[in-house]
């Protein structure tokens, strides 16, 4: 099981802040992986905005990348503090 | 060097006694304390809630202090930043660098800021009357930040 992580205006997509859930076989790179979250919380264009990055296991990583088998998977949209 | 994330008040007062207690052969010492606005562009601001990813939020700020010791000499620099659920009046953020000369502590201050505003894992939500809004940098505050970007400006690590 992976943990998912969903901030910010992410999080009110999927009506939930983290979530564990099984990774399908078949989502294998960070394309894939895009396009079965968006599938699963009906938001697909809401998950293709490139201004949300993805980190994995705590890295921002740069896309398109494997997936390999995370224990955590964040989606991250454009950030600011202060 | 001293990154915190806390979602207790701020007191900027008893924060800037500490770290100037805390400080060997500083010259000069600036602080900035960000507050929660009780407006926006559009209407009144009833809260503001900030969420952060630990341990990437606190690993992201002490890589910008790493790059502002790189640049400027400091003597000390210390930030605090609140998350969790704020209003109008609370202190946001505390960020303070101390220096042998003033230049330093202004200008890295002021790196650290915009490295706040812009870079820093934080996301910000705002209720207000007319509704909740997720706030992301606004334009300004991305030409700010790249202010520091060395390929432009090479003076600030001269």
């Amino acid at each position: 099981m992976t943990k998912f992580h969903f901030f910010g205006r992410v999080g009110d997509i999927t009506g939930v802040m983290s979530e564990r859930m099984e990774i399908p076989n078949d989502v294998k790179d960070s394309d894939r992986l895009r396009r079965w979250i968006g599938d699963l919380y009906a938001s697909f264009e809401g998950f293709q905005d490139e201004t949300i990055r993805i980190a994995i296991d705590g890295e921002v990583v740069i896309e398109p990348c494997q997936i390999g088998t995370p224990t955590e998977i964040a989606f991250l949209p454009p950030v600011g503090g202060g | 060097m001293k990154v915190l994330l806390t979602e207790q008040p701020i007191n900027s007062s008893e924060l800037l006694t500490d770290f100037r207690l805390g400080l060997e052969n500083a010259g000069a010492i600036v602080s900035f304390s960000g507050l929660v606005r009780d407006y926006s562009s559009k209407s009144e601001v009833i809260s503001l809630y900030l969420q952060a990813y630990s341990p990437l939020t606190e690993n992201g700020i002490a890589s910008a202090i790493h790059k502002a010791k790189f640049q400027w000499t400091l003597s000390g620099v210390k930030i605090l930043h609140r998350i969790g659920l704020l209003t109008p009046g609370d202190e946001i953020v505390f960020v303070a660098t101390a220096s042998e000369h003033r230049r330093a502590a202004f200008e890295s201050a002021d790196f650290l800021m915009d490295f706040l505003k812009t870079k820093a894992i934080f996301w910000k939500k705002e209720t207000r009357t007319d509704g909740e809004f997720w706030i992301e940098p606004r334009t300004q505050d991305y030409e700010d930040s790249s202010r520091w970007d060395t390929s432009k400006n090479s003076s600030i690590i001269a």
